[in-house]
């Protein structure tokens, strides 16, 4: 600490580290530094994003199982307010995928099968994906579909079952509608991916009655707030890395430093710059008197 | 979407460091010091010298693994 620093207005230091945790820049500006405050938040922020735009959005999460525990998290909740709904989303995300939940579901733990999607049901969203089906003349078809999906539950003879349409087109011409049938697979409605895995049969009427011919294999979107700083599951994990490569490793950098320079922001709004204002060596040295040597 | 990925894929990774590196001097000066003129001063130099140390550190690093 030097003398200096007692010339900087630091207002309630408390207050103003708080405002600097959550948002970069904020204690700054709270203590009248504008000039400090503007480039706090704008350097941070924007590694920040930057950092999370280049790892495709799936940088920041907090994965609090035993065994998968990302410690990285720890550094990139010093950027404050932009990283703390991933606290939030791993706490719904972990009572989702909790043994407790999945048993009281009667369900087993495969991918497919491991929410209870029935509950969902009626369901209807747009749709993305490809067909493999046989059509009324026998023949083949395949190709990509995009188009609108719609399932709902009926009764059957075994419970509850469901049923369904696609509408749309297929390689961009429009096709009469598919029906759908179990057995479906719908991906979980959290995680850390924008789209969600869906897979169904594809049902045909053929000598009268009912038969799976096909089926369609593709992804529904999932809302904005059941994938943002979503803990990433394995195969999520291995899919984005598999996609950017070493882009990734950077953007996961990106964040975690952003973070940890937050740290120092916050030192700076509760206790001042750690070297003084910065004009102490341009100051000019004041000279001793000279001791008159006479008595 | 997917040119712009393709083309972020392609950019060679020390492009990333520069920035971050102009971000990491910049902030870590304006925490040293308060007068807006000895911290851009002080960023810049920074920001040289790290780049020298740097370069000379993968010169260094290139001319111990030629040929191998």
């Amino acid at each position: 600490m030097t003398d200096s620093q007692n010339k900087i207005e630091l207002k309630n230091p408390v207050i103003a580290a708080i405002l600097a945790f959550l948002i970069p820049g904020a204690g700054h500006f709270y203590q009248g530094r504008t000039f400090k405050a503007a480039i706090y938040c704008f350097c941070i922020l924007s590694t920040f994003f930057c950092g999370m735009a280049l790892g495709d959005w799936k940088t920041v999460y907090y994965q609090s199982q035993p065994g998968k525990r990302t410690l990285g998290y720890f550094a990139q909740v010093g950027v404050g307010l932009p990283a703390i709904p991933a606290l939030v989303q791993t706490s719904r995300y972990n009572k989702l995928v909790s043994p407790s939940n999945l048993a009281r579901n009667d369900v087993d733990s495969n991918y497919f099968e491991s929410h209870p999607y029935r509950m969902e049901m009626p369901l209807e969203a747009p749709f993305k994906g490809t067909l493999l089906d046989r059509g009324d003349d026998g023949k083949n078809i395949s190709g990509e579909l995009e188009g609108y999906i719609k399932l709902k539950t009926v009764p059957s003879d075994f419970g509850t079952a469901i049923t369904g349409t696609f509408e749309g087109t297929l390689d961009n011409k429009p096709i009469s509608p598919l029906n759908l049938s179990d057995p479906v697979g719908i991906g979980l409605p959290l995680g850390g991916d924008k789209e969600r895995a869906l897979e169904c049969a594809v049902v045909r009427e053929v000598n009268g009655r009912e038969t799976d011919t096909g089926h369609i294999e593709g992804s529904i979107p999932r809302p904005f707030l059941n994938w943002f700083e979503m803990p990433l599951s394995n195969r999520e994990l291995d899919d984005i890395n598999k996609k950017l490569g070493k882009r990734y490793e950077f953007a996961v950098v990106f964040t975690w430093i952003a973070g940890l320079l937050n740290l120092l922001v916050i030192w700076d709004a509760f206790e001042g710059p750690a070297y003084g204002r910065g004009d102490e060596e341009e100051a000019t040295p004041q000279k001793k008197p000279v001791a008159d040597p006479k008595p | 979407m997917l040119i712009p990925l393709l083309l972020a894929n392609q950019v060679n990774a020390v492009v990333y460091l520069i920035p971050l590196l102009a971000v990491i001097s910049l902030v870590y000066n304006a925490t040293r010091y308060e007068i807006p003129q000895v911290i851009i001063r002080r960023s810049i130099r920074f920001f040289f010298t790290a780049i020298i140390i740097m370069g000379g550190l993968m010169t260094l690093l290139a001319l111990l693994s030629w040929n191998l």
